[in-house]
């Protein structure tokens, strides 16, 4: 294997939207830095069925720049609600700047400012392994086609995703529980029932218990329909394509849309860890963990979103502190600590506990028989949609699980609760 | 003799084989499809199999797995 007989100080494995804001702002710090994805092309493919942010705004905030709105942002979204088996609406919660986006073009504009700001891209490059000399990080292995080489660094920022090859190789744990998505892009919808407004829709479906069933609509006549379940769930061996056609079949049933005529336009699938095997640990000596790769409870969404918001803030406040670490001549765990600490501030208003019981209360929803689902969605479809956008990390969990839980005090259900 | 043998036509891309692989086995690059990256460290465990389009299977295990999709 060769030596490339670069340096730098950062090395950024992936370049996504963790990875381009890591870069971005270990570059604009002062860290010489490198991002390196194995992709050929930022954003694509998509493993993002759904591709819905429910504030453009303050994502761009987190980023620190401004999207072209006209290239990223595709259709307006004025928030998410629940639809009950029977096929009604409830609970709408609205979103202040919510759109359906292009989500390549999100990742390219994410990773362009990264670039303006210097940090090296190298795209079509695979993170092999670490090199440690005397036990610290001095550099990374990386493969091009078929070549390997090494080049020299001083931290590694591993923003490699879901499948994090590169936390596999230090002590820090990584997330293991798996859910599988699978989304289309239809075209040529017809509603049948008018809306004023649309919004991002969550179906609960008798036929598929526990699966999350959405609607993500992406123009007047167009929509983006999807599952995500855990892989437990299925127990009579049917595939993803086929756990898709029910959730069709069930929205033909309660005649909301008319697919009749609809063309599909794109097929997208992904997988997604639960928050069950979180790491616990985002940094060690001369390494670092953010978006997917640092999958923990905090964020608690756990259903094959990718967790964009989360993924730029983390991958910013691990680049600035990367850089300062650098400054300082301190890689230690103990100086890179300084990024968990500062996500920890930010997320402080909430225990492990206390998300976890959130969670349990989400999945007892979706498990419980369809007619305790419709008088739910009408009684507290509202506290229930805050508690899907609280675990897409957008807001705090204020108050809605305790009103949550005293429904379910007052309307004791037989079904099994929370998938394990 | 151990082989991974991907269906492409059934494949996704939905990235579970990755994911699940403790030895870094499969991998997705470039297009969605799964492909074999490693296979000389394949220790046919199986857990691939599990894929939800059933389009991995894997010869040479010692014995089968007792569950699948359970």
């Amino acid at each position: 294997m060769n030596s490339l007989n670069k340096s730098y100080d950062v090395v950024v494995v992936g370049c996504g939207p963790a990875g381009a804001m890591a870069g971005k702002y270990a570059a604009r710090n002062g860290a010489k830095t490198l991002v390196v994805d194995k992709k050929r092309e930022v954003g694509l493919p998509v493993f993002d069925s759904a591709s819905v942010i429910y504030d453009l705004a303050e994502l761009e905030a987190a980023a620190g720049f401004k999207f072209d709105r006209a290239k990223v942002a595709e259709y307006k979204l004025a928030g998410n609600a629940f639809i009950s088996p029977s096929g009604k609406y409830g609970g709408m919660q609205e979103w202040v700047d919510g759109y359906g986006v292009r989500r390549p073009d999100l990742e390219k504009a994410l990773a362009v400012s990264a670039g303006r700001d210097g940090a090296e891209i190298w795209m079509d490059t695979k993170f092999l392994d670490i090199i440690r000399e005397n036990g610290k990080v001095a550099g990374v292995v990386l493969q091009k086609g078929a070549e390997r080489f090494s080049v020299a660094c001083k931290v590694i920022i591993a923003a490699d995703g879901v499948y994090s090859r590169v936390s596999k190789r230090t002590k820090l744990k990584v997330p293991g529980d798996t859910f599988v998505s699978l989304g289309k892009d239809l075209v040529g919808v017809k509603r049948l029932i008018p809306v004023e407004k649309a919004f991002y829709e969550l179906y609960l479906v008798p036929q598929l218990a526990g699966f999350f069933c959405w609607v993500a609509p992406r123009g007047d006549d167009r929509f983006g329909v999807g599952v995500a379940y855990q892989l437990e769930l299925v127990k009579t061996g049917e595939t993803a394509r086929e756990i898709h056609a029910k959730f069709m079949e069930h929205l033909k049933s309660i005649g909301r849309y008319d697919f009749s005529g609809a063309a599909e336009v794109s097929m997208m699938s992904g997988s997604s860890t639960t928050v069950k095997h979180a790491a616990e640990k985002l940094v060690e000596d001369g390494v670092m963990l953010v978006g997917d790769a640092a999958w923990r409870p905090l964020f608690g969404s756990n259903w094959g979103s990718p967790g964009v918001p989360t993924a730029v803030m983390t991958g910013r406040m691990a680049g600035e502190t990367a850089a300062e670490a650098i400054k300082k001549g301190d890689v230690s765990e103990k100086t890179l600590g300084g990024y968990p600490a500062k996500l920890d501030a930010t997320f402080k208003d909430h225990t492990k506990a206390e998300i976890v019981e959130a969670r349990e209360y989400y999945f007892k929803l979706l498990h419980s028989d369809p007619k305790k689902q419709d008088e739910a969605i009408a009684a507290i479809g509202d506290q229930y949609s805050r508690l899907h956008l609280y675990l897409r990390g957008a807001m705090p969990l204020a108050d809605c699980v305790p009103k949550i839980k005293e429904w379910w005090a007052k309307n004791p259900t037989s079904t099994p609760s929370a998938v394990k | 003799m151990i082989n991974v043998i991907i269906n492409a036509d059934l494949c996704i891309g939905c990235r579970f084989c990755a994911i699940a692989c403790p030895e870094e086995v499969l991998d997705l690059r470039s297009d969605v499809l799964a492909f074999v990256a490693d296979l000389p460290s394949c220790t046919a465990c199986g857990i691939c199999e599990r894929c939800p389009e059933k389009a991995i299977i894997v010869t040479g295990k010692k014995k089968q797995r007792k569950t699948e999709h359970a």
